[in-house]
């Protein structure tokens, strides 16, 4: 399912907290909004989903209008049939796990095979043992695939995601990272993923829609937002960025510290070296900037050391 | 919209029910009978030699049970939050008890150990010196603060379990002594709580019936709540007075809200946050734990056994001029309670009737106040929850006699006054605090995203709210519906100034007989009452407690 933003914005207390935004979520894509805190992103889900009203513009889902501000249509959450995993997990501590998955079932009176539906969802995430316990008797992970497989079991066409990974510990976290992405693979269903870890983004996205402040500042492939960031936010929110001026930067792996042939040279100074095990991280100062470069050897403080680029290599905002 | 339209319908009725007569008061207080309006009769009420005095005397009174209380419940809280005899748990629903009992009946209790040839005589007749002490305004200070004290001790407790050992053990290790510890970190970090509970405790007394009107009331010790009182209820009577009376109180009690208010947005600190809240115990040596159960013994000598066994025995004895004497018990007098006359068997009924109709409504009208707080916009939800808290903030008596007065005045179109609704109404303005209070604390225990998941997932409001608000509140409801049942089953002003003519309750069923009628019999009722809601208050805690355990 293809959904549309056209022209969404939305304040709080008078204070705009989405600036006039469109956007395309393509069919069958798994999409992150990404941004610092208080960007706006979880506003911008919980207004696909129904949870906040835009003050202006459309919302489609396909070619159906969920909401629009010109022709006063407001679809209640209810009625949009999406499936929404939250940050807090939100799974009601009074129902047991299989009350938990087949609530979306029976408040739409499908209770038809409800069931098995409920198993089926419930096997997805492997949970199959788990049916009668309660919430409180779960593990961390385990209730974040209760929560899933209460997204899921109402076969719905698109999943949002509120920073689902982020009440997870470390480990858990990129286990179910691998997890969330294949499971949303194989069922076909259009993802948006709201985060604030660039690693999240980036390992399971088709296309991240970075946002500050209230705007999208680039909606590209991970590739493209790394390799090309659009804007001095992307590049500096984004992966580590060397500075040669306040518009022009460069990827620290991107540059060697042996001469390549129709490369620029810059001579830094060195400030420190980091001991990293496989490496060393090298401190330059180059005009008042602070650069890093990854090296095998370790490099004298104070020194002047040659780095190369290649001028295509050199991003131009 | 409709959900607007709802909301202003209960504000609307909230203003109706509780500021209405909140305001009559003080029309009445600055309106003379003839309608005009007159501001220095009430001055001139305020002024009288007799009122002054008594507004001197209820604040000494107020002071003097602060103080006392404090030196009971101080060394109380430090026992049960820093030493060893905090893993009794046990302490914490026996000191509830003293809190829970009743304040006329303790005072009775007191009374018959105290008097002339009463318990005390009886047991050690070399005692009866005492007598004349007790009756006395220090008796008077000692039995409100035996029933007040468990209130501050419960405040400072949890004040000092939240304080983080570490920063006693960061004192230490930079080598501050337990004396400079206590002064230095403990002391200034609990100050704020103790103004608080100290400020609360003032209030409680100042707003207090029970005992002033039994015990205050022997020695002729008159106070705001048993003048208003006397003006409202006893021949001449002159609402005028009460009203002016009334006023100040409530003007008193305002201004200890307010600086209660004031003193915890400036004093407190935020302590929580450390990861690592190990309750820190101080050990105490064999005097020290000896001087602890002594002291722990003896509050509870004179708090629970005292009053507890002089009702009991009271209600036991068979001929009082025998006193306690071997073959002189009988059970005789519990039976006589519901034979002898219907009187006894009716005030019961009449206490289960309004205690169970005004639970209900209450729990119904305080989960609607606490779901319009929470669906009306930010300024009116404020404005709702502080209409429905009004009557926990103001004393008991301010407010039934405000109640008297307006529906003495809308008698026509709401004939209530001298029937039995009159008592459920003012039952149900008296204690609807509860189940907000309870309501409120269930729901800020609810994730806001479990009922977005509800939507989101496809269930419209109503079904959403059925399947999964209603449930998660419903502990609230249930415990807020057991505490107005308990309250207003043992209510005693209220009662014994509105209470239709012939119309006699548990309460003003024990006053009646132990003041005039036969003590046995009276003790009988008020063993039942205190017996009836004490256990159904400490199964409520236990079961609480229990659910508690389970959910989390």
């Amino acid at each position: 399912m293809q959904i549309q933003l056209i022209g969404i914005r939305k304040a709080f207390d008078g204070k705009e907290v989405i600036h006039p935004t469109d956007m395309t979520i393509e069919d069958r894509s798994f999409t992150s909004l990404l941004g610092p805190s208080g960007c706006g992103k979880t506003t911008l889900l919980r207004m696909i989903a129904g949870l906040e009203t835009p003050d202006e513009g459309e919302i489609l889902f396909g070619s159906r209008t969920v909401f629009s501000a010109s022709q006063g249509i407001s679809m209640p959450p209810e009625r949009r049939g999406l499936g929404f995993v939250f940050q807090d997990f939100a799974l009601w501590p009074h129902l047991t796990v299989r009350e938990n998955v087949a609530f979306g079932l029976r408040a739409a009176k499908r209770t038809e095979g409800l069931d098995a539906k409920v198993r089926d969802a419930l096997h997805q995430v492997k949970l199959d043992d788990y049916i009668s316990y309660y919430p409180s008797q779960l593990s961390g992970g385990q209730q974040q695939r209760v929560a899933f497989a209460r997204a899921i079991v109402t076969e719905p066409e698109c999943i949002l995601f509120d920073e689902p990974l982020s009440a997870l510990d470390a480990m858990l976290r990129e286990e179910m990272r691998t997890e969330l992405r294949e499971l949303a693979g194989k069922l076909g269903i259009t993802s948006v993923f709201v985060t604030h870890d660039q690693h999240e983004a980036m390992s399971m996205s088709t296309r991240i829609a970075l946002i500050s402040k209230g705007s999208i500042e680039q909606y590209d492939t991970p590739e493209n937002v790394y390799a090309h960031p659009a804007t001095a936010f992307a590049a500096h929110f984004i992966g580590a960025s060397n500075w040669i001026d306040d518009r022009t930067m460069f990827r620290p792996e991107e540059a060697s510290l042996s001469a390549i042939d129709g490369a620029e040279e810059f001579l830094a100074k060195v400030t420190g070296s980091e001991y990293m095990g496989s490496g060393y991280i090298i401190h330059l100062e180059y005009s008042q900037r602070r650069w890093t470069m990854e090296s095998r050897t370790k490099a004298e403080s104070g020194s002047m050391l040659p780095i190369y680029i290649k001028p295509e290599r050199i991003v131009r905002l | 919209m409709k959900k607007k339209a709802l909301i202003a319908i209960l504000t609307a009725f909230l203003i109706f029910l509780i500021v209405c007569p909140l305001l009559s008061i003080f029309a009445r207080a600055v309106i003379s009978e003839d309608g005009s309006l007159d501001i220095i009769q009430a001055a001139e009420t305020i002024t009288e030699e007799g009122n002054l005095r008594m507004i001197g005397s209820s604040i000494l009174l107020g002071i003097l049970v602060v103080l006392v209380s404090s030196i009971i419940a101080l060394p109380l809280a430090w026992f049960f939050s820093r030493t060893r005899f905090s893993r009794w748990k046990a302490f914490d629903i026996i000191f509830m008890i003293p809190f829970m009992t009743p304040p006329y009946i303790a005072s009775m209790g007191w009374i018959l150990f105290m008097q002339k040839r009463g318990l005390l005589t009886q047991l050690a007749p070399s005692l009866s010196f005492m007598t004349d002490a007790f009756f006395s305004l220090g008796g008077l200070v000692a039995v409100m603060s035996f029933h007040v004290f468990p209130f501050m001790m419960t405040m400072m407790k949890n004040a000092m379990l939240r304080i983080p050992s570490s920063l006693e053990e960061a004192g230490a290790v930079s080598g501050a002594g337990l004396l400079m510890r206590i002064r230095r970190i403990l002391l200034p970090l609990l100050s704020g709580n103790y103004a608080i509970g100290a400020l609360l405790v003032f209030v409680k007394t100042i707003s207090e019936y029970g005992t002033p009107s039994t015990l205050g009331r022997r020695i002729g010790f008159d106070v705001f709540t048993t003048d208003i009182h006397r003006y409202a209820a006893v021949a001449p009577i002159e609402f005028g007075k009460s009203a002016s009376l009334a006023s100040v109180l409530v003007g008193i009690c305002l201004l200890m809200w307010l600086i209660q208010n004031f003193i915890t947005m400036r004093r407190s600190y935020s302590l929580v946050g450390g990861r690592n809240q190990r309750a820190g115990l101080t050990k105490l040596g064999k005097a020290g734990m000896a001087a602890g159960w002594g002291f722990i013994i003896l509050v509870l000598s004179v708090s629970i056994v005292i009053p507890y066994f002089s009702i009991i025995a009271s209600s036991l004895i068979d001929l009082r001029g025998y006193g306690l004497r071997a073959g002189n018990f009988t059970l005789h007098h519990y039976a006589e309670l519901f034979t002898e006359n219907d009187k006894g068997w009716s005030a019961l009924m009449n206490s289960l009737f309004l205690s169970a109709v005004s639970a209900t409504i209450c729990a119904l009208l305080g989960t609607l106040i606490v779901l319009a707080v929470r669906n009306a916009g930010k300024k009116a939800g404020r404005a709702i929850e502080a209409i429905g808290l009004i009557p926990e903030m103001l004393p008991s008596i301010v407010l039934v006699i405000g109640i008297m007065l307006f529906y003495n005045t809308i008698h026509r179109i709401i004939p209530a006054y001298n029937t039995i609704w009159m008592m459920v109404i003012a039952y149900v303005i008296l204690f609807v605090p509860y189940t907000v209070q309870y309501v409120t604390s269930s729901f800020t225990q609810i994730s806001p995203s479990l009922a977005a998941a509800g939507r989101v997932a496809g269930g419209t409001p109503f079904y959403v709210f059925r399947r999964i608000t209603l449930p998660l509140i419903m502990r609230g409801i249930m415990t807020g519906w057991m505490m107005t049942f308990i309250i207003a089953f043992r209510e005693l002003v209220t009662a014994s100034l509105i209470a239709p003519p012939d119309t006699l309750v548990v309460s003003t069923y024990i006053v009646r007989e132990f003041e005039q009628g036969s003590v046995a019999l009276g003790m009988s009722m008020a063993v039942i009452c205190v017996f009836l809601t004490t256990t159904s208050l400490i199964l409520l805690n236990w079961a609480v407690d229990r659910g508690r355990g389970k959910a989390s």
